[in-house]
This record gives structure tokens, sequence and C-alpha cells, in this order.
């Protein structure tokens, strides 16, 4: 079978859609669904454009569809497979890791979305801001947000209210 | 005395995404500034272990059902052609090239793993007496003995878990260099073969699986081998299989 250009994006498309919703059987639908929708609009992209970023803009648009039609419910709990802590890895590093998991779980969409967007798929702002589809100033404001939330999550701290200042 | 730091500065400074100048300001105000650095620290850490945790994805089967179905595939051709139009021939042209040059190397990964793969299986795993050359009895002789002719160390994976238990290898013929086959049984006789060759490079890093006739196949590649699993098995049981080879045949992840 002929190799589709969007096809080697698709091993990231699925660590994020993995990342955000902890879950790999949800995971593969909304990865599933993303390229059914981009292959029906391929004819949309202009060559030329970055093709990663069109890819995780449209799998933003699934996946807030998804969570407005309430097919994703609440966070689900990890599978075991994910659980599954790489070889190697030391005590602490083990459970630094199972406090990750389980804060990221916990975060709202927005922020973990462009957490993970930066964090692990090193968008650029620009190019996070253009996925998500919304201004420059708010990608920093959420991601600040985002960021020491998890922080104090991963630290045992109740959310901080006050936020450290823009 | 350091510039003006925002939060946004902090940010853009772990991101990478600050030029030179801003960055020796973020720097100075780090510098002075313990409890700040700490709390950036801590932001690079939750990256660290995002790549830890979510990285290990990358290598992993791109499942059949995430490339495209020919009838897509036909659709979407159409939406090229009048693409290719509007932007030029040229553009057709690369396309159809790429397209072909994708084509031909699935081809010969077919000629060159698979297909030796399967042919292998299909002799030896039916083979009721002597299935293998060296028996599981003598497992480091048949370690040692592969790596010095494949020139390369050679894992042997287990899948106890899995029911099956480990009968023997032995070395197969391969175009350059020899290739190799472990092969294991249930209980009930069924047997389930790994094929290891160093041919067609090591491209196939995603885990792909396939049937044919009755046989189920996993294949993918280590990065150092391309592995294909046979058996007469459940697609599911393949899955558990492969999966369990992959954890103990890939090199785990740098840590």
């Amino acid at each position: 079978m002929p190799g589709h250009p969007i096809d080697e994006h698709i091993p990231r498309l699925r660590r994020y859609a993995v990342a955000l919703l902890h879950d790999r059987v949800a995971a593969d639908d909304l990865v599933q669904d993303t390229l059914e929708r981009a292959w029906s609009r391929w004819h949309l992209w202009k060559p030329g454009t970055d093709l990663r970023a069109w890819l995780f803009a449209i799998m933003h648009n699934v996946f807030v569809n998804q969570l407005a039609a309430a097919k994703l419910r609440a966070v689900q709990p990890f599978d075991d497979e994910i659980n599954d802590v790489p070889v190697g890895a030391t005590q602490e590093r083990a459970l630094e890791m199972r406090d990750l998991r389980r804060c990221l779980a916990a975060m709202p969409e927005e922020q973990r979305e462009l957490l993970l967007l930066i964090g692990l798929e090193q968008l650029s702002y620009e190019q996070a801001a253009s996925t998500l589809d919304i201004p420059i100033g708010t990608v920093m404001s959420r991601l600040a947000r985002g960021r020491e939330r998890l922080r104090n999550c991963m630290t045992g701290v109740t959310p901080a209210l006050k936020m450290p200042n823009l | 005395m350091s510039a003006l730091v925002t939060e946004a500065d902090l940010h853009a400074y772990l991101d990478d995404q600050l030029d030179a100048a801003r960055r020796a300001d973020v720097q100075a105000h780090l510098a002075a500034n313990p409890p700040v650095a700490e709390r950036i620290g801590a932001y690079r850490r939750q990256n660290e272990l995002l790549h830890e945790l979510f990285d290990g994805l990358l290598a992993e089967p791109v499942a059949q059902r995430f490339l495209r179905p020919p009838a897509t595939l036909a659709a979407s051709r159409w939406s090229m052609w009048r693409m290719a139009a509007a932007v030029g021939w040229l553009a057709l042209g690369a396309a159809i090239g790429l397209a072909t040059v994708n084509w031909r190397e699935n081809k010969s990964y077919e000629a060159a793993v698979l297909r030796p793969a399967l042919a292998a299986y299909d002799t030896y795993a039916e083979d009721k007496n002597r299935p293998v050359e060296i028996p599981a009895d003598q497992e480091p002789a048949i370690r040692k003995w592969l790596a010095k002719r494949m020139q390369v160390e050679v894992a042997i994976p287990k899948f106890e878990a899995q029911g099956l238990v480990l009968l023997g290898g032995r070395l197969l013929p391969g175009r350059e260099r020899p290739n190799c086959q472990l092969m294991y049984e249930r209980a009930d006789g069924k047997r389930i073969a790994v094929f290891m060759t160093r041919e067609r490079g090591t491209e196939l890093q995603t885990m792909s699986f396939d049937k044919r006739g009755a046989t189920e196949l996993a294949y993918w590649s280590t990065g150092v081998f391309n592995i294909v699993i046979a058996g007469a098995t459940s697609a599911e049981e393949m899955r558990a299989i492969a999966e369990a080879a992959r954890a103990q045949l890939n090199p785990p992840p740098s840590s």
C-alpha cells in the first residue's frame, strides 16, 4: 500500500492522544477519528505548510467535539499497560512518574492539552496558538497556570489560588 | 541589575523559545532568585517525565486501521488530482514518485523479511520431531552460536506468561548474513516462531500485524533486527506475545 505523508505523523498523534486521554482504547479511537477527518480534507491542506500542526489542530477539534458530545466523560483510570514504568526506572522515579500521571489526569483538559503540545510535542507557542485557535497571550497564561498546577499537585500542595505575576 | 523578566520569559526560556540576549537576562534572574529557579527546575522535570512516560509510544505499531483504507485512497487521489491540476504537474509527479518509492520499499520488505519468515515457519513449525537445530536445554550454546553467526548479540525472549515454552533455535540462510528462528510450543502442541533478520534496514519501528492464511503475523524492527513472529493463533494472543517480545527484545528506553 502506498505510504501517505500523514502516515509518518501517526506515532506522534498517538503519543499525544494517549497522554491526553490516559486510555489506549479511547486514544486510538481519537487517532482514528482524526485520521479520517484528515483524509477527507486532504485537499484542504496547503502543501508547504506545517502538516504536523495541521493534524494536531484536527485532533484538537475532534477532541473538543467529543468532549462536548460527552463521549469522553470524566478522566478514566490509567490502564495497566501505561502504568508500567519503563525498565530501569528507580523506585523514586517510578513514584514520580505515577504522581505525574495522576496529576495530569486531574488537570482541566484545556491545560493538559497545552502542556502536552508544548512540553511533550514541543510545538512552538505560535504553533500551539494556531493549533488550539487561541491568542498567544492565552497560550502563555494557560501554560503558566497548567505548569504551576501540576507542580503543586506533584508536591502535594493544594492548587494555588494566587498565580505568579505574569 | 537584571532586566525585567516576566513569567512568559521564564517559560520561553524553559521551552527554548528565547533569543540569546533574552536568555542571558533570564539566567541572571534565575541566579539571583533561587525560589524561581527551583520552580522552573520543577517545570523542566515535568517535561522530562512526560518524555520518559510517553516516548515509548513512538516505537509502537501503527495499526493497520490507521493506514488509509483503499476507498478513501481512491477518493482522495481524485482530490490530489484536482490539487495537482491547480498547483501544476510538478506536484503530481512528485506525489507519484514518492508513492512509488514507498510501494517499492514495502515490496522488498515483503520479499526480504516476511516471505523468508513465513517459509521458515511453514517448514519447521509442523516438523514434529526436529523443529529446531539446538534444543532449549542448551540455551547458552544457542545464544553464543547465533551471536557468532549473525555478528550481534541475540536475546532469547521468554513467553512463559503466554503459555509458551522454548523448544530451541536454528540458523537460516539469508541473502547477506544468516537469519535465525526461535521456536516455541504451547501445551496443546501449537507452535510459534520468532524470526530475526538483519536485512532490510530498521525503518519499521512501529509494530504491524497481519494474517496470511491461518498464520497470524506480527513484525517490527528493534533497531537491530527485523523481527517477525508467526503462529497459528488468535490475533489477540499474537498481540500479547508480540508485546511481550518487544518488551524483551527492544533496547530499554535510555534512562
